[in-house]
Formats: structure tokens, sequence, C-alpha cells
């Protein structure tokens, strides 16, 4: 804007060279302009497709309001369309990086409704692949937070170690993402010969590099400079929200259904459940780690007590659920994943609820966002662990 | 190491639990409980709903500060039911909390638990996106949190049909559920919200992969199996997709008309008359010059290409008539409701 | 002209012919095998050092074992499509990088590389290559600015703030190696390293040793202005996509990448002069066939030739510790990097200023 510009818009008829008083237009403060900027849906710090709506203030960020459904797939519908025999094919993909967390879920449903025995074997089967798992997604969590840090590194580790245990996985179920391995009343075929001689290997490396995640990216000055203090949720907050998993855990709340509710033989086992401090970026991130060390623990004694047997049981040739509903709910890596199963007796499901994990720690990430600096907003966006399949479901 | 969550030393029964609420919030709160499966539901009456929330959550014997999940249950003809989740972390105990929305299937209304807990929010955005019900009191149930925002209908209504089921049936491998040990179709009711029952494109894929495990399984008794090709022929059942010499013509099999919209009653003989097809393709020809094949491949004729989906055109003759995409009856099959 | 050359002019290089525009014309076929090709080695060696560090293998395909790698990108570069966004300020977004890269080159001008072999060497060269330095910012901030989008506006403004805080650690460590030599003049310091002065004794001595710290702090502050990890915030990748460059394609966006790389070999090469003793393979040792003051000057095409590899050498043992800690550390926030060079670097450079003047004083 000219200066003649300027002159007319404050005092309109004032020719040049005429003194003019100048007037503070305002209230004497800078007049900024406040700024809404959209992270997403196709942005590299998001993991997948979500998308936040930030009104920002320079570099501040006054309101966040996350926009989800871009991975909206109609889970739930379609589910009611399924037997209990394809169900489990679906409802692996929603949280795609535990896969076999979600057709346990809901293979346990379905067997609570017809209180049906699973073989010993089976169980401990489930339980090995279940940790196998969950390490299997906190090492990605692991890389993807570093690199959103800006720490290009760790990604690398973290999937040579994913490299790994797919292999194995591989070799029992055939898939490396989507396992379908579960089945009503058991799992589909026994491991393979070697498979526990391989697992108690990748075990012992993975818990060696482990000290290096440690050292390399917890101990590393800058991360603590950047997550130390950054995103604290209080613990009210956090349970109102219904936040679970490692970022309830972060904020001191031990809630872990393998520990309160033990569903599988968790019971029989010593489980740890590191629990943080503050509820911070760096507490997430530390139970991440720590939770990995934990799942190798399981390993290990499911490795000692691993019995002989069956693995699945003859069915009906038509499984139905008898009338009536079941909530069941199981450790995801990301938090509490829950079903609620209600059936009408027929061979389909009349509703199936899916309570993701992600879809309440989204929930909670206005109420972090709001206040802190953008570098800040991607350091909590990250420790935030989600997946946006679960989210949308 | 175990660590447990610090649990209140007693943690009440269920009559305790029950008769703690009852006093809190009177007798006529709860129309109902049910404990199965392991899951303890309160059904509620939907006066009462906050009231109940708030005392669950407030009052230190119960202490449920865990907000797990609210959904909508579609509840046939009554309406709708909304089912809320609370868990207490401090004494373990996990409660189901169960509605009746008032206003029917028409107009169903709720009062909002946002006010108590802050996850209620978004979890009341995604069953009005999916059910319609309405929240009073919720800071602002639109624009659709999961669909996209133009989207018209409710998703997960029972009358809301599965668009992929209307359009055509499950395509692949016979499900076992529709067929008995014989491999014969069976017929059912198909009640309203079910997946579609068996169309008579289903039972004809349904016979030709009996046939085709027949084959597998006997593969030695050639014999049997042309006395029974020749008695299939003789009747010319529409079903005869059972070929035992390898014709340089093999028929495949006729294109009944399914009815994409199965009926509760489907028609015993709806199947038109067999129309013998000559495929172009030079197909059986290895098959006679393949005498080293196993006798399977050359007993069956493969289900004929593109049947069952979308390329149907590529076929001559008689298809299944689908309803074109912008029909408007096309999702409401009748007798449904 | 020469004579307007010869006023400024300390000390002629071997370059400087009878014949001007010869002059002239050697002294472009020095700068740009600098600017053009040490850059793309120093590419080149990122690329594998990176991929090795992180348990790949980098580039394998273009060239025995990819060292064509960056050949092909150049390519590549040049035959992609211009793109400039419609709500764009064209000219200034076609400028920026114009204006990046420019000065990037010129400051290679006086830099010496070996025995007798450099463009010019100004009596104020130091100053000179400061000050040219500083003018990249401009071109960042108008890419920043003209790119119309938020996040490059983002990393201009994040630049143009983190490149003023890191100026004065810059020019606070070379004040001091300045006092140490008692010139501005880049063949003087070098000089000085070798023929220093102490007391009465003339020892060898790199100005590393006694300014371990002002070293330390001018190698952090060209990380940073260089935006190089962990100072890359301007280009955030996780955070902007790509900061300033996120709306440059084609050759402007290789222009933008040359002065990356450009400006990691001219710091290096600035920091060899200044605190490595340059072309000095050992301090007391002379290079071969050099008869000069130190062993390093009046040297044959023997020495010349070592001289130069030593240089070269040096400059890539700092750009190999400058991708080092790109693979290693995450990345700083703007204002933890800001305090860090305002309440931390600043004041130890001060120290270390006064610490040399007293030592220099004082012996």
């Amino acid at each position: 804007m000219s200066d003649l510009e300027t002159r007319e818009r404050i005092h309109p008829g004032t020719a040049p060279g005429e003194d003019i008083a100048l007037e503070i237009i305002g209230d004497g403060d800078f007049d900024t302009a406040e700024m809404t900027l959209s992270i997403g849906p196709a942005h590299p710090a998001t993991h997948g497709v979500l998308r936040i709506i930030m009104e920002m203030d320079g570099e501040r960020i006054r309101d966040a309001h996350p926009v989800i459904g871009y991975m909206h797939r109609g889970f739930e519908k379609l589910a009611e369309h399924r037997d209990y025999r394809q169900i489990k094919a679906l409802v692996n993909r929603h949280d795609w990086l535990s896969g076999f967390a979600n057709e346990l879920g809901v293979a346990l449903a379905v067997e609570k409704m017809l209180e049906m025995e699973v073989p010993e074997r089976a169980v401990w089967i489930r339980m090995l692949l279940a940790e196998w798992n969950r390490i299997l997604n906190h090492l990605m969590f692991i890389g993807s937070y570093a690199i959103e840090l800006g720490a290009i590194t760790p990604m690398f580790y973290a999937f040579r170690e994913r490299e790994d245990i797919q292999y194995l996985l591989e070799s029992a179920t055939g898939g490396r993402l989507h396992f379908t391995y579960n089945q009503v009343g058991g799992i589909k075929v026994d491991l393979p010969k070697g498979f526990l001689q391989q697992s108690t290997d990748i075990a012992a490396t993975i818990r060696k590099r482990l000290q290096d995640y440690k050292d390399l990216i917890l101990g590393n000055e800058i991360f603590q400079a950047r997550t130390v203090g950054v995103g604290a949720l209080e613990r009210e907050v956090a349970l109102a929200y219904g936040v679970t998993g490692p970022t309830l855990h972060a904020t001191g709340v031990a809630e872990d259904s393998r520990v309160t509710e033990p569903y599988l033989k968790y019971g029989e086992i010593d489980v740890t459940v590191p629990v943080g401090e503050h509820g911070d970026c760096y507490d997430r991130f530390y139970c991440l780690v720590h939770r990995i060390q934990a799942s190798l623990d399981i390993i290990d004694q499911v490795h000692d007590a691993m019995p002989s047997g069956p693995v699945n049981q003859k069915l009906p040739k038509v499984v139905k659920a008898p009338e009536g509903w079941t909530y069941l709910r199981i450790e995801n890596p990301l938090g509490q994943l829950g079903y609620y199963l209600e059936s009408d007796g027929t061979k389909t499901p009349w509703r199936l609820k899916m309570r993701t994990p992600s879809f309440s720690n989204v929930a909670v990430i206005p109420h972090l966002l709001r206040g802190t600096l953008v570098p800040d907003a991607i350091a909590v966006l990250g420790s935030v662990f989600f997946v946006v399949g679960d989210v949308d479901r | 190491m175990t660590d447990l969550l610090p649990r209140a030393e007693a943690s009440l029964s269920v009559e305790d639990f029950l008769e703690a609420l009852a006093e809190h919030v009177g007798e006529q709160a709860l129309s109902g409980v049910t404990n199965e499966y392991d899951t303890l539901t309160l059904h509620v009456e939907p006066g009462s709903w906050v009231e109940v929330a708030r005392v669950l959550r407030d009052e230190s014997a119960f202490g449920f500060d865990l907000f797990d999940s609210l959904f909508g249950v579609d509840n046939r003809d009554e309406g709708f039911r909304v089912v809320a989740i609370l868990y207490s972390t401090s004494t373990g105990v996990r409660v189901l909390l169960d509605v009746n929305v008032p206003g029917g299937r028409d107009a169903p209304v709720l009062p909002s638990l946002t006010g108590l807990y802050a996850g209620a929010n978004w979890m009341e955005r995604e069953t009005w996106d999916m059910f319609g019900i309405e929240f009073n009191g919720h800071p602002g149930l639109a624009p659709r949190i999961l669909n996209v925002e133009n989207f018209e209908g409710w998703p997960l209504r029972k009358d809301f049909f599965l668009a992929s089921r209307v359009a055509k049936p499950w395509p692949g491998v016979k499900e076992p559920a529709e067929t008995d040990e014989d491999g014969n179709v069976v017929e059912r009711e198909t009640l309203l919200g079910d997946a579609p029952g068996p169309t008579d494109l289903d039972k004809a894929m349904a016979d030709h992969a009996k046939a085709v495990n027949v084959a597998i399984a006997e593969p030695a008794v050639e014999e049997a199996a042309e006395s029974v090709a020749e008695d299939v022929a003789a009747t010319e059942a529409p079903e005869a997709l059972v070929e035992l010499e390898p014709e340089p013509e093999p028929e495949p099999e006729p294109e009944p008309e399914p009815e994409p919209e199965p009926e509760p009653e489907p028609e015993p003989e709806p199947e038109p008359e067999p129309e013998p097809e000559p495929e172009p393709e030079p197909e059986p020809e290895p098959m006679a010059q393949a005498p080293a094949e196993p006798p399977v491949a050359a007993m069956v004729a493969p289900w004929p290409l593109g049947v069952g989906f979308e390329d149907e055109a590529v076929l001559e003759g008689e298809l299944p008539d689908l309803p074109p995409d912008d029909d408007p009856a096309s999702g409401e099959p009748e007798g449904r409701l | 002209m020469s004579a307007v050359l010869s006023q400024l002019a300390v000390t002629p290089s071997i370059l400087d012919i009878d014949n001007f525009w010869g002059a002239v014309g050697l002294k472009i076929l020095l700068i740009l095998p600098l600017f053009f090709v040490v850059p793309l080695v120093v590419g080149y060696m990122e690329h594998k050092v990176m991929a090795h560090q992180q348990d790949r293998l980098g580039p394998m395909e273009a060239g025995p074992h990819g060292t064509l790698q960056l050949v092909a990108d150049g390519i590549k570069f040049i035959q992609k499509e211009d793109i400039i966004p419609r709500a764009a300020d064209r000219w200034v977004f076609a400028m920026a990088p114009g204006v990046a890269l420019v000065p990037a080159i010129l400051i290679f001008f006086v830099l010496p590389v070996a025995p007798e072999v450099w463009a010019e060497d100004l009596e104020l060269g130091l100053f000179y290559a400061l000050g040219i330095s500083s003018i990249s910012v401009i071109g960042i901030l108008m890419g920043g600015w003209a790119s119309a989008n938020k996040f490059s506006l983002f990393g201009g403004v994040r630049a143009a703030a983190q490149l003023i805080a890191y100026e004065l650690p810059l020019i606070l460590a070379a004040a001091a190696v300045a006092i140490q030599a008692e010139s501005l003049s880049l063949v003087d310091i070098v000089n000085s390293q070798a023929t220093f002065m102490l007391g009465n004794t003339e020892i060898n001595l790199w100005f590393v040793f006694p300014q371990a710290l002002g070293f330390a702090l001018f190698y952090v502050a060209s990380l940073a202005e260089l935006s190089r990890p962990p100072f890359d915030m301007p280009i955030a990748d996780s955070e902007l996509v790509f900061g300033y460059m996120t709306e440059y394609s084609g050759i402007k966006f290789a222009m933008f990448l040359l002065t990356e790389y450009g400006g990691m070999v001219s710091m290096s090469a600035l920091m060899t002069v200044l605190y490595l003793g340059g072309w000095q393979i050992v301090p007391g040792v002379p290079l071969p066939g050099c008869d000069g003051a130190g062993g390093i000057f009046d040297c044959g095409a023997l020495g010349i030739l070592i001289g130069g590899g030593v240089t070269l050498g040096k400059i890539f043992l700092l750009t190999f510790i400058m991708v080092w800690l790109r693979v290693t550390y995450p990345r700083l926030r703007e204002d933890q990097l800001q305090k860090f060079s305002w309440t931390v670097m600043v004041p130890l450079a001060l120290i270390n200023i006064g610490v040399v003047a007293v030592g220099k004083v004082a012996f």
C-alpha cells in the first residue's frame, strides 16, 4: 500500500505535504491477522489421511479441529453382512498395524457368546502372536515418531526389526500385515516347525537392539528438548475422553486389559505395564519403548509354557451366536479395543460395534493442541499414537 | 511384576451395586438389568439417562471415570437403542447403560452426555451420523463426522441397504451355510436386516460347486459319473452342469433369472428353459488333447467366465436381470419392511 | 582495471597472468569446478554415508556404485517442467533462487585452495566472505514469500529468523581468528598459521588448537546458516513439506539445492582456511617442493597439487561430519534454536574473543 493510499485511508482528504496528526487505529496493538492452516489430509506428519484445521496466530495454535472420516469404509455395516468366518478378514483391516489383535478380539467375543472352550495350545499361540504384533506396531511408531521430529535414521532400524518379525509371522500365518489366523474356537493351523526357535532368536536380537533405541532416541538431548514437557495430558481429561493405551499409561494410570481383565492366559504370567508420570510426549514414547521390552518378556514366558495339543476345534457347519449381546475388551497395541457384539441368533451379527482406541485418542487432540506452537503440534500429533483406519473404520 | 491398579477394598457385588444405585437415582430409573456373557447391562429409562450417568461418575462408591464408548443399535420396529459403556479404573467394574431412544424410528431424541464426559462428544456425533439420533444439548452434531458432509441417509439403520449386496449376490465359492450336507441349497426366511438369502444365481453356483467337489472326491468313478450325467441329461434339469465327456461344445449352465432382491419365498420354478450357449472358446480341445490331465478337469466344465460379475455382457444369452443403477426401487426389495 | 584490482589484492595468485582477460578466464575455470563439481561429490558422499549409516546401500544404479547419481539428478532437473503457482509473485518467485545462488558462488572468489591458487586475495577477504554469504538469506525470504503457500511462508520466516540469529556467533568466532592472525586476508590467515610468532619463536600453529571453542562455535553456526540438521527448521520436511522450497520444481529447485551443497563446501573451505591451516598437511611438515615461509609457499607443481588435495580432503572431512550430524539428530525447535544462539553461543563467542585478545597482547 503506497504512502498516498495509507494516508487516504487514515485521513481521507489530506493532500501530500499537509501535516497530519497520526491517529492510532485499533487499541494500540499490532494488527496481526489470524491464519487458518489445514494440516492434511495429505501431509507427511499425519499418519494417513487426517486433517486438522488449525487457527493460528503466527506460529501459535489458537484452536484445532480434527476432521476425520477420510478413511471411513463402513466396517460396522459390512460386518453385519459377514458371517463369523468371514468377519475376521474384515476386522483385520481397521487397525492395519495390529491385525492380529483385531481378529483376536472378534474371535474371543464370539467364543464368549458360544461359551466355547479353546484348546490350550491355541490360547498360548494366540498370546505369542499377539505380543509379536504388539512389538511390530510399536516399532513402526518408534520409527515414524523419530522421523517426524527430524531424526531420519531410527525409521530404518525399526523397519529392519519389523522385517524380521514379519518374516517370522509370515512363516506361520502367510501374511505380513493381515494375518487372518484366528478362528472361532482356535487358530487356523499349527505353527510350522522351527517357529519357536526362530521366535526365540529374533526376540533375543530385538532385545539387544532395544538398547540402541533407548540410547539413541530416548537419551538424545535434542529429542528430550523437543518432547519433555510438551503436550502434557492430565489424567482426568484422558479418562473423560476414554483415552487408553500408552497415551493413558503415560499419565500414570496403569489401565491395561491384560492386567485388569485378563483374557487368554495373561492372568497366569507376569505382565509389566510401564507407566509415566507427566503425560507428556516423552512419557508416551517412553511407555512405547518399554512396552516392547515388556512384550519381549511375555514372549519368553510363553515360549517356556507352550503346551502341545490341538489348535482348533471342529465347528458346526454354521456358526451361529446365540441371541444376546456381549462386550469384550482386549489390549490392542494402541490401546483398548472393544467389540460389542449383538446377535439375533443368526450367522451374521446384528450389530458389531468396534470401539477403537484411536478414535478416543484422536478426540483428545484438540485439547492437547490448544496453545502450542506448530513444531510442538507435530510432536504431539506423532505421540498420540493412532492409525487413521482405526479412527474411521 | 504385575502392576495392579489399586482396587477399592470391597468391590461391590452386582446386587449391592444395584441397591446402591437405586438409592441414588430411585427405583424408576432402571427398567431392567441384564447380566449375560459377563456383561452387566443396566436398562435405563430415557428420562434418567443423564442422571444415572452422573451418579455413576460422581459417587465415590462407583467412580466410573473412564468413558469407554457410546453407540446406537437398531432395534427393529421399536426404534433404536443407545448403549453407553462406562468403566471404573478404581474398581475394575464395567457397566453398559442401555436405553430405548424415545421417538421411534422417525425422530429419535436423547439427552446428551457431553456435559459429563468429554469423550461423548465424538461418540454422539458418530451415532447421529450413523443412525440419525439427535442429542439434546450437544455442542454441535453437524457436520457429519465419518461420512461425507453431503451424505443422505443414516447408514447403520437396517433399512439402509448395503448397496453391494443388493446389486449382486456374494460372488465366489458358495458359503457353506447356504447348503446342507448334501450340497443342496437351503432356503431360509430373511428378516429385516439379514444378509440376503440365496438367489437363483447363488443356487446355480452352489450346484456347480457341488459338482466340482463331487468330481474331485471321486475321480476314478467315471462310470458312475457318466450314468449320473445321463440321468441328468435325460431329466433336462436346468442346473445341468456336470459334463463327463469332453465335448467340443460344453454346455454352460443356463442363466436363470435371479431376482436381485431376495423375496421371502422365491418361487421354486422360476428357472427358465436351459439355453445351451455354444462357447466360442476352444477350451475343450486342450482337454481332449491332454489325456494325461487328471480326469477331474475333463468332467466338469468351468463356471462360465463373467457370470456373477460385472462384465456379464460378455456372455450371450439371457443374463440375470439387475436393476439399473438409478432405479429408485433398487434399494428396497419388496416384503422387507 | 587491473590497477584497481591490484590495490585490493594483496598476494597475487598463480592465476594472475599478465593478460587480464586470460586471468579472468583462468579464475572462472578455478571457481566453476569448485562450485559445480565439488558439491556434487559432496552430495554423492552424503547419499552413501547416510545410506550406510541407515543400514542400506544408497544409489547403486547410475554409474558404478551410483557415482553418477547426482549427474543424473542434474539432468532430471533440467528437463523438468517449470511450474509457477498461479497466485505466486512471478518475478520474485523466479529471482529468488538466483538471489540465493549467486552469493554462494561469489564466496569462492576469495577462498585459497592450494599454494598460490585462488581467484583474488582481497585485503578484506574474511569480511567479504561472511558478508556475501549473508545475502542468500534474502533469496530464501523471497522464495518463501513469493510461493503463495502458507507452509513456504513459515519456512521463509523461520529461515530469516534463524539466519539472523546465527550470523552473530559466526562473525564473532571469525573475528577471533582475525585478531590472532592480525589480518582479514584469507591468504594471510593461512600464512600466519604456518608462521605464527609465539613470543619470539616461530611455530606452526593451526588456529583450531588455541581456539577450539571458536571452531566449535563456527561449525555449529555454519550448520545453522546452511539450514542443515539439526537446525533445519526452515525445511522441516515433516512439518512444512519442504519449507521455502516447496513450490519450486526443475532447475529453480536444483539451484536451491546447489546453494545448500555449495554452501556446505564453501563453509567447510572457510573453516579449513581459518582453523585447519589451509593446505598444510600436518603442522610442521612442509609440503614437498615448497621453499617459502612455513613450507607452504613458492611451491612447485607437485606442491600445488598436493596442497589442493589436502584442502579438498579437509573439506570432505568437515562435510562428512555435517552429514553424520544430519543422520543422527532430530531437529531443534525454532525457539530452542534461537535461545541456544543468543544465550549460549554469543556469550561463548565473546569469551572466546576476550581470551584471544588477552593472549595476543600477552604473548
